[in-house]
């Protein structure tokens, strides 16, 4: 096992840029994954890594060595960077049967046939395939060859396991069980792995950290309670969990902490932090799970809205709620009738600047 | 579980494959490229030679140039082929496109089996079906003197412009038939059934909205037929010469074989069709495009209603059926009549004289026999050379990380636009160039590189489209596994392509136990192959026999298709 480290790492596709000079590291057994909507570059990413895409200039290196330099012209083939890989596909060899394909790469390495068919039935074990040896991979079900698939990428023990959107295929139950089961197995192997999914929930359930990409460029990296709690730009923050942003301006600042008032002609809220002298336009984040909605009035910083729309979600009621022209959600145990209620807007909320020309990739104002 | 020393030796293993891979690649491109432009680039110096190339001295001119260009002769064969062209299209193309609309589009009685029937002429290239033509419909042929003996007088001509047209059809219907069949399956029929609902008839949607959307890929249909005409040598030679019709190929058949002095003239005009057809090839590589960016369709296909024909529907099929019995039944059994009979013609009985004679003239004259033997040699050994070598051309194209990747399709895919005359005619300066001994021209190895660098595209296309639709994850997944280049070829890609490569061995067997006119320039004795041996014959005037090679030359190809059918699912049409 070995850390991965990529550094300023770029592709282009023509006139396109896949991906804009990417930077970041994966330590020794580490669990990393790249998150993002779908077309942001998190496959490319992962095969240029692997050697079966080309990047265009930057650095790849795995260990001491170096799977790809753009400036020294150095890119090792893929058969020769001990990276195990799972594709979105499972790409399962269709002509092999189940044993075949996890021995395939140990027969590469000329391995004794006693030690291929131990290594083999010992793999299949962990997978939880071990009587299904012998079929043929159209005999499986999506969930075995997912299973399959990782067998054939971690028999051979890769410096890094690369894992493509490896649950997109499975149906929701199996793919909740499927998390559980693949985290463990990369846990009890200690695999340096690069995990990639547009699943959030997925990426917080087993990531070590998490690299969340837009467009080709990285907006984020920091653990999964971080990138949840503290996102850098309203992307992440919507991309992660549900949020609110509500649309504001600044009406005062004082002692590190910001006055906003919500709208146009709404309440004015008191959140932590400062923001940086001249900002006006700002939106404050706020998830709907950490809004207070009460009947009453609980103190000054209560805001007073109007119920648009109630949802019953299992664990809690979902309330659209109004206030100023500005509409936002609130989640609530408490059934709460009738059409007017107050909300209490936590002060931890986030503020980002929205100034109309302010750059996509928006710096937090406050950290 | 892996030692340091073991992953050493892994990555040595390695790189001792990547060098076996990347010579693989070069040596893979240096093949394509030499072969054709071994097949192009003699044909242009020999034209500007003032002498040919086997003799000594001489020097560069452009007299070549101005003899054929000064030559009426040559600007009538010009005429005469672009006449001919637009002759075939235009009535191959009202044609093909009424049947494929007629079988696919509407509720005519029998659509299914007429479908079928339409595309017979496809599984036997050869010159047989030529000869089948002239044994009903030239003037003394079967149905002509029938005609003729009724009605006084027969109206067609066969040894003419239009009746050359006439012979063309068998081969250019089909064409037409399969390019608008397809095209009409990416139309979406809403469209149809919009007409409809808005009140017109049957008739009139075809009139202003379906023949208007097939209007691409009947322009590419022109193009192709066009192409076909100007490289077609075997029809006009056998139908044009009795009444001194030349075309362009033949008027370069002509001067090669009237003497040893026109050879200057000869490369240089042959250089001229290559241009000609060249320039043909761009214009439908440009067509193709555009009827690609015309699809209407909107994913899945949609349940079609056909259209209703009513009381037209059993004139249809009747209109349809006598096309596929004077096109296809009728010649088929002339041939077969002309290889099992003294004379066939309806003022005999064909009972009376019925023989298997033309069979023991073919199976007791040692050139025939050779010819037969020589074509069976040149077509195995060529399916299966070929098809080793292009199934390595389309792994290093599609799948390798090899820089030059992208110029071998072309590479493969333009032999296809040579016509035959001038790929023989540039491999036999290239055989002289390279081999002075000639004795690779003058043995059956010759003639098989000139038939596999002329059919080329139809194996390739074969093994393309198969290989396109195998998901390149499959061999990315043994790449990382630590498989090389070859080693990912052998165990992963080729057991999947397997169909693919049977389907490649039986359409280029068919191809070149049927071709003959690459062969032309290198034939002599000893080296004869059945399609030129034909033609010799034929032009000799001994029709008997050539419909006996030709029967064999069918039987043989039905016998290979049909096995191809069984065990790998080929089609005859790719
Ligand atoms: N071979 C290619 N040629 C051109 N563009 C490509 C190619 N492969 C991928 N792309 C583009 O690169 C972008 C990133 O693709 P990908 O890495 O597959 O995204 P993701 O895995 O995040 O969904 C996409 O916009 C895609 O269109
Ligand atoms: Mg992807």
């Amino acid at each position: 096992m070995s850390d991965v480290t990529i550094r300023q790492l770029g592709l282009d596709y023509g006139d396109t840029t896949v991906l804009k000079d990417i930077s970041f590291n994966v330590a020794e057994g580490e669990f990393v994954t790249l998150l993002g909507p779908s077309g942001c570059g998190k496959t490319t990413t992962l095969m240029s890594i692997a050697g079966l895409a080309e990047p265009t200039r930057g650095s790849i290196s795995c260990g001491e060595v170096t799977l790809f330099d753009g400036a020294k012209r150095i890119n090792r083939p893929p058969e020769r960077r001990d990276c195990g890989v799972v594709f979105q596909s499972y790409a399962i060899w269709p002509h092999m049967s189940v044993a075949d394909n996890v021995a395939y790469p140990l027969r590469l390495r000329r391995r004794p046939k006693a030690e291929i068919a131990a290594a083999v039935a010992q793999t299949l074990a962990l997978v939880g395939l071990g009587e299904l040896a012998q079929r043929y991979p159209h005999e499986l079900s999506g969930g075995q060859q997912q299973r399959v698939a990782m067998a054939r990428a971690v028999v051979y023990s890769p410096q890094v396991l690369l894992l493509d959107e490896p649950l997109s295929n499975l149906d929701a139950k199996l793919r909740e069980q499927a998390r559980v089961w693949l985290k463990d197995i990369q846990a009890r192997l200690g695999l340096t792995t690069i995990f990639v999914t547009h699943d959030q929930d997925e990426a917080l359930a087993m990531s070590d950290r998490i690299v969340v990409m837009k467009d080709g460029a990285i907006e984020q990296i920091g653990a999964p309670e971080e990138v949840y709690r503290e996102p850098s730009s309203p992307f992440v923050a919507s991309f992660l969990g549900s949020s609110n942003l509500i649309a504001g301006t600044v009406v005062g600042a004082s002692a590190g902490r910001t006055d906003v008032r919500i709208g146009r002609d709404g309440a004015v809220v008191s959140v932590d932090g400062p923001v940086p002298a001249g900002v006006a336009e700002v939106q404050l984040m706020v998830r709907p799970e950490e809004v207070r909605l009460s009947g009453q009035a609980r103190d000054q910083s209560a805001i007073p809205v109007r119920i648009e729309s109630r949802m019953f979600l299992g664990a809690h009621y979902r309330y659209g709620v109004e206030h100023a022209g500005i509409s936002f959600f609130v989640d609530s145990r408490d059934a709460i009738t009738g059409a007017s209620a107050y909300a209490h807007i936590p002060s931890g909320a986030r503020v980002f600047d929205a100034t109309p020309s302010a750059p996509s990739n928006q710096e937090p104002v406050h950290a | 579980m892996s030692l340091p020393n073991d992953a050493g030796r892994a990555a040595a293993r390695d790189r001792r494959w990547l060098s076996a891979a990347s010579l693989t690649w070069w040596a893979t491109l240096a093949v394509s490229a030499l072969l054709l432009l071994g097949a192009v680039l003699p044909i242009g110096y020999a034209a500007l030679r003032s002498v040919p190339l086997y003799e000594s001295g001489g020097s560069f001119t452009l007299e070549n140039y101005t003899a054929f260009l000064s030559d009426p002769a040559f600007w009538t064969a010009l005429r005469n082929t672009s006449l001919l062209a637009v002759l075939t299209a235009v009535p191959s193309i009202l044609i093909g496109t009424a049947l494929a609309v007629l079988v696919t589009r509407t509720n005519m009685p029998g659509r299914s089996l007429i479908g079928v029937l339409l595309l017979a002429p496809l599984l036997f290239p050869g010159l047989g079906a030529t000869l089948g033509w002239v044994s009903m419909y030239a003037p003394s042929g079967y149905i002509s003197t029938w005609f003729a003996n009724t009605f006084g007088g027969v109206p067609w001509n066969l040894y003419s412009i239009p009746g050359m047209a006439l012979v063309s059809l068998e081969r250019t219907v089909p064409m037409v038939y399969l390019l608008a069949r397809a095209r009409l399956s990416t139309l979406d029929s809403s469209i149809e059934d919009a007409a409809r609902s808005a009140g017109a008839g049957p008739m009139r949607i075809l009139r202003t909205i379906t023949l208007p959307m097939m209007r691409p890929s009947l322009l590419l249909a022109g193009v192709l037929i066009s192409m076909m005409v100007f490289e077609s040598l075997g029809l006009p030679l056998l139908l044009g010469t009795s009444s001194g019709i030349e075309t362009v190929s033949t008027y370069i058949y002509n001067n090669w074989t009237s003497s040893a002095d026109n050879q200057g003239l000869v490369s240089a005009t042959a250089s001229t069709l290559l241009l000609i057809v060249t320039l043909m090839m761009l214009l439908r590589s440009r067509l193709e495009g555009d009827s690609k960016r015309f699809i209407t369709s909107s994913g899945k296909p949609k349940a079609r209603r056909p259209l209703q024909l009513g009381v037209l529907g059993p004139l249809a099929s009747a209109l349809c059926l006598a096309w596929v019995m004077l096109a296809i039944v009728m010649p088929t059994f002339g041939l077969l009549m002309t290889a099992f009979t003294q004379i066939f013609s309806p003022l005999i009985s064909p009972w009376e004289v019925l023989t298997t004679h033309n069979f023991s003239t073919v199976f007791e004259s040692p050139a025939f026999v050779r010819s037969i033997r020589n074509s069976i040699i040149v077509a195995v050994v060529g399916a299966i050379v070929s098809t080793v070598a292009l199934t390595v051309a389309a792994l290093v194209a599609h799948r390798s990380e090899f820089r030059f990747r992208t110029a071998l399709p072309p590479l493969l895919l333009f032999p296809r636009a040579m016509p035959g005359i001038v790929v023989g005619m540039g491999l036999f300066w290239a055989f002289v160039v390279v081999d002075p001994s000639g004795w690779v021209r003058t043995s059956i190895w010759g003639i098989m590189i000139a038939f596999i660098v002329r059919n080329t595209a139809v194996g390739y296309a074969a093994i393309e489209s198969t290989l396109l639709s195998i998901s390149s994850e499959l061999d990315g997944a043994a790449r990382t596994c630590g498989a090389g280049w070859l080693r990912t070829g052998w165990t992963i890609v080729i057991p999947l392509l397997r169909p693919a490569l049977g389907a490649c061995f039986i359409l280029m067997f068919v191809a070149l136990l049927n071709d003959y006119d690459p062969a032309i320039f290198l034939m002599t004795s000893g080296n004869e192959v059945i399609g030129l041996t034909m033609l010799r014959q034929w032009l000799a005037g001994f029709a008997g026999p050539v419909a006996a090679l030709g029967v064999v030359q069918m039987l043989i190809t039905a016998l290979v298709l049909g096995a191809g059918r069984l065990f790998f699912g080929v089609k005859a049409h790719v």
